[in-house]
């Protein structure tokens, strides 16, 4: 062969993630010269449909961004809300909040890793292919992403939307008795994600690294899952605040989301490198 | 008595009817709940052939297809035409949530100035294409069964799909959220603590959650069938919130359900067609 061949690959739509992508790559012989994620979701227009509206609605209207992740959203939103009114919750409503996350994050992690990512690993389309290989893995995948929506359930009212978030609180305290009916499970699944991390542990992961600016909240005392600074791995460390002071929004003509000036990856992992590197 | 699955759909055993899964202007929320179907997944993975459903699976297949889920609101020319092609591919169309049957929260712009919208939250406005409304599935294509909620309930989501596969009419409640307090023994906020709860023009079926948490039912549902919204919006303004408090929950995720749309049109001190109340 004679020259350089170019070669387009084009993905129409990715599958197995939460939201909607398409990709672009261009190789010239093996090696990969562009690519181009494009985002094809429809705008929705939050940032102008929320304006003149009551603020008790935000975080209802905000969940609504992404059914997988509600209270990512209504937490952001209730955060910036009780910032801009100077309101201070209690202690227990921080932990109430931080209780009602977990549940978010055992029931979207348990989705991504068991019906999104694994079946990546074992070529199968999708969990229920997996499911004729590891039955019981994809079972036990499935039982701890229900205790996590049960978790949402108790204490948000629903699993996707929940309906108990107010600035400055809840509407209403979870019952004692309600929690308590949650210890069994949970303590079965405390067992079951360790199970599940010996079990991903052994994937065999593609050895890939980059040259990234890796961005993640980090807190004092904890792991930052709801409150902390946003750091980065070229050393940034600032207040939530003061986000938009040091990063930009970027449109590109191919894609409907705004992508962030500085290319960052923010992952669970990367949180746990960093939040590992500060104590 | 029935004697097989819904005409249309295969009637022999081997042959399994194909499920596809699409998705418009939407939160992805309503077809997370056929995964959240945790302990039915796999059995109902039996019954249907899920050959199109992006967020679940890589198998991707042609039309045509015997049931369509569809989830979101039609907000783009490009999606207009996506849905023509998925109707002309689909035996049985469903419409799952706010956004399918009403046209969602997004439907917001659908009282707003479009390129006002677009400067509010793009730099580059030109690079977006989108159209001056967003718009219910049924407002564009016939529509088989409309299946309500922000989100749905996966258990209407499972009676609906196997009343298809069992050749009977789903049951899925029309009564208000009203009835489901009762059934609670959630005493009525409405009546007991002067909220503004939507409850009585609402349909059932999030098992009416607000009210046993403390607050006013905002609608999630849409209409319910032969709702008096504005006998209601009426009795709220004389006794307990103003029409511009009450205009923002008439017009949330079921804005363009015409029952709440026109309620809200007509108690609006801003809008064209308002009353002076």
């Amino acid at each position: 062969m004679s020259g350089k061949q170019a070669r387009t690959i084009e993905v129409g739509a990715l599958t197995r993630v939460e939201g909607e992508g398409a990709l672009r790559i261009v190789l010239e012989e093996d090696k990969v010269v562009d690519v181009q994620l494009a985002i094809y979701e429809p705008p929705r227009f939050f940032e102008a449909l929320l304006r003149g509206r009551p603020l008790e609605e935000t975080p209802d209207i905000t969940a609504r961004i992404c059914g997988i992740c509600p209270i990512a959203y209504q937490m952001t939103a209730v955060h910036a809300l009780e910032q801009a009114l100077g309101v201070t919750i209690t202690p227990e409503i921080r932990e109430l909040r931080r209780l009602l996350y977990c549940g978010e994050w055992i029931e979207s992690h348990g989705v991504h890793m068991h019906l999104l990512h694994i079946p990546d690993f074992f070529g199968c389309d999708s969990s229920i292919d997996l499911a004729k290989r590891f039955p019981n893995e994809v079972n036990r995948g499935l039982r701890l992403k229900k205790i996590g929506n049960r978790l949402l359930e108790v204490l948000g009212g629903r699993a996707v939307h929940p309906i108990n978030i107010a600035v400055g609180g809840f509407y209403k305290a979870p019952s004692p008795a309600d929690v308590r009916t949650l210890i069994d499970d949970l303590q079965w699944g405390l067992d079951a994600a360790i199970e599940v991390t010996h079990w991903v542990a052994k994937f065999d992961f593609p050895n890939f690294s980059g040259d990234y600016e890796m961005v993640a909240l980090r807190h004092a005392s904890e792991y930052p899952m709801n409150e902390g600074n946003v750091v980065s791995t070229s050393g940034l460390n600032t207040a939530t605040v003061d986000f938009e002071n040091h990063f930009q929004e970027l449109q590109v003509p191919h894609s409907t989301a705004a992508c962030r000036q500085c290319v960052y990856l923010v992952k669970q992992r990367i949180s746990l490198d960093l939040w590992l590197g500060s104590i | 008595m029935s004697t097989g699955p819904t005409p249309g759909l295969p009637r022999s055993k081997e042959v399994k009817p194909r499920l596809a899964v699409f998705k418009f202007a939407s939160c992805d929320g309503c077809q997370l709940q056929l995964l959240s179907c945790e302990d039915e997944l796999l059995t109902l993975a039996d019954s249907v052939d899920i050959v199109h459903f992006l967020e679940a699976s890589s198998r991707i297949e042609s039309g045509p297809y015997d049931i369509a889920l569809v989830e979101g609101s039609i907000t783009t020319s490009a999606d207009r035409r996506r849905l023509y092609e998925i109707r002309e591919q689909s035996k049985i169309l469903i419409t799952i949530g706010a956004c399918a049957t009403a046209g969602g929260i997004q439907a917001l712009k659908n009282w707003a100035d479009r390129s006002e919208f677009l400067r509010c939250v793009y730099a580059n406005a030109e690079y977006i294409e989108t159209l001056s409304t967003s718009t219910a599935i049924g407002d564009h294509v016939r529509v088989d069964f409309e299946l309500r909620g922000c989100p749905i309930n996966r258990f209407q989501l499972l009676e609906v799909l196997q009343s298809l596969l069992v050749g009977r009419k789903p049951r899925t409640p029309k009564h208000s959220v009203c009835l489901d307090c009762k059934r609670r023994g959630t005493v009525c906020i409405a009546v007991a603590r002067d909220a503004a709860c939507l409850g009585p023009m609402t349909q059932a079926g999030c098992g009416a959650i607000c009210p046993a948490f403390n607050r006013g039912c905002y609608g999630c549902f849409g209409p319910t069938t032969q709702a008096n919204c504005d006998s209601l919006a009426d009795w709220y303004i004389r006794d307990r919130i103003s029409a511009p408090q009450l205009v923002p929950l008439l017009r949330n995720f079921n804005a363009g359900a015409p029952e709440f749309r026109d309620c809200g049109d007509r108690v609006d001190p801003n809008s064209d067609q308002g009353e002076v109340l």
